[in-house]
């Protein structure tokens, strides 16, 4: 089922929206939540919680892209989960994945200057919109979904160095971006 | 800026990149099946391209001269001669039939060169020209558009005369054509290219560019070596190797050459090979391939 057929459904208030959902996009879903809690059972209670979030929002909202939408509740729940367990069982790889995005901080003076997750949104955006295609999607499988470094070489079909020497390469890039934005 | 902000700021990402990124991307290495698929259709493109390549060699042995009522420039600063065709601008040209219009377009393309004088950095047709196969004039306009400069060895270059006069090294004769692809197998990239002798150089630029995994063969203290394959079976080969800011080229008659923009080593390892690619043959296959690792 098209993914606009499938926010109709919700609109329609019918319970087979979730059925649709969960047949279309669970494998995608229970993807992002593994790769944040590397525990099943936790992930499974996100992606309910998930589709009782996605069941709350649609409608008042109509979300152009369905995938997106539903991965990003997901992510944010999944991202919850995981500062509430304990500090062992957190994922190593989303703290590594957060760690190496050090880099990409500006060096300004004002360390404490706030900026606005929109705003900072659009410009990382308009960044990735600059680069490959394939580079960019890379770079939001590690730093969006937490994707090991290891898979994204499989799926991609690079060596595990290429894909660090490409992120490595993508953060600096982004660093100079930004401080060019004036962040 | 925190590293909250950054945080929050790539959660912050457009829907439409997050769900571009969900989406699976090819991978890159092929099973033994599909290699032997693109192995014989890549054999059936060469053949096809080389007769192509000598069928446009001998349409294109001379320009379409503006007394030729078929192919007239009419505006322009190709006006009232196709040999003029030396800088960017508009041409509006005037043929009777599609054919000879696209020659003079396609000469366009692939000379630049009129009389002494010679131009650089020169020009793409943007807009391939379509016009009706018929007996009544008709009218279209060639956009030119100002590429960026070709540059090598720190200063422009000017393109040359049509290969057919000019052979490097000694008389080969290449006809090798595939480009615009770049195919990761294994540890190595396969470039191709099937652009005509102007494109090959500003768009094979770009191909080589953005050819990911160029880039993705690492540099810092390793190298790779490209070799370009002639279709009478020799072969060059070049070797990039060095480290991080300091690089350096060795040809294969041994001598080296020191990488000037250290920034951007891949850059101008591209245009000394495409300044190669130029003396010898615009059609080229060249096989990029990891030497060192990095």
């Amino acid at each position: 089922m098209d993914d606009p057929e499938i926010i109709d459904l919700y609109w329609e208030r019918s319970e087979d929206a979730i059925t649709e959902t969960d047949a279309k996009y669970k494998g995608l879903c229970m993807h992002v939540a593994n790769n944040i809690l590397h525990d099943r059972q936790d992930a499974e209670e996100c992606l309910n919680d998930t589709y009782l979030a996605v069941w709350k929002a649609i409608p008042s909202k109509r979300p152009k892209y369905l995938p997106a939408f539903l991965c990003r509740i997901m992510r944010n729940i999944a991202l919850k989960r995981c500062e509430h367990n304990s500090a062992k069982k957190r994922n190593p790889e989303v703290m590594l994945s957060l760690d190496e995005l050090d880099e990409c901080i500006p060096s300004t003076e004002d360390v404490e200057a706030a900026c606005d997750a929109a705003e900072l949104g659009r410009i990382i955006s308009s960044f990735l919109r600059q680069q490959h295609k394939r580079s960019r999607m890379i770079f939001l499988r590690r730093y969006w979904y937490f994707d090991p470094q290891s898979k994204l070489a499989e799926d991609f079909g690079m060596t595990e160095n290429a894909v660090k020497q490409l992120l490595f390469r993508m953060r600096g890039q982004l660093k100079e971006y930004l401080e060019k934005e004036g962040l | 800026m925190k590293k909250d902000d950054l945080t929050k700021g790539i959660d912050a990402v457009d829907d439409d990149l997050i769900a571009e990124a969900a989406g699976r991307e090819p991978k890159m290495k092929y099973s033994t099946k599909v290699k032997l698929i693109r192995i014989l259709t890549g054999a059936a493109a060469v053949a096809a391209m080389v007769a192509t390549g000598f069928l446009l060699k001998a349409s294109l042995g001379k320009p379409p001269k503006s007394s030729d009522p078929a192919a007239i420039v009419t505006e322009g600063k190709g006006s009232g001669d196709p040999e003029a065709v030396t800088e960017p601008g508009t041409d509006t040209v005037t043929s009777a039939v599609t054919s000879r219009a696209e020659e003079y377009v396609t000469y366009a393309k692939t000379t630049t060169k009129a009389g002494t004088k010679t131009v650089t950095g020169v020009t793409t047709v943007t807009k391939a020209v379509t016009m009706p196969d018929t007996d009544e004039p008709v009218t279209t306009t060639v956009p030119w558009t100002e590429e960026r400069p070709f540059i090598y060895n720190g200063r422009e270059q000017t393109f040359y005369p049509p290969m057919k006069d000019y052979t490097y090294p000694g008389d080969t004769s290449i006809t090798n054509v595939q480009f615009g692809t770049a195919v990761l197998r294994d540890r190595g990239v396969w470039v191709n290219c099937s652009f005509d002798q102007a494109d090959c150089i500003l768009n094979g630029i770009s191909a080589f560019q953005n050819a990911d995994e160029i880039e993705d063969i690492g540099f810092d203290g390793g190298g790779f070596c490209v070799k370009v394959f002639y279709d009478d079976g020799t072969s060059r080969e070049y070797e990039l190797f060095g480290t991080l800011g300091l690089y350096y080229l060795k040809d294969q008659d041994g001598s080296i050459k020191r990488m000037k923009d250290t920034s951007g080593a891949e850059n101008e390892l591209v245009w000394y090979l495409q300044g190669e690619f130029v003396k010898i043959d615009p059609y080229i296959t060249a096989f990029f391939e990891e030497k060192y690792g990095g």
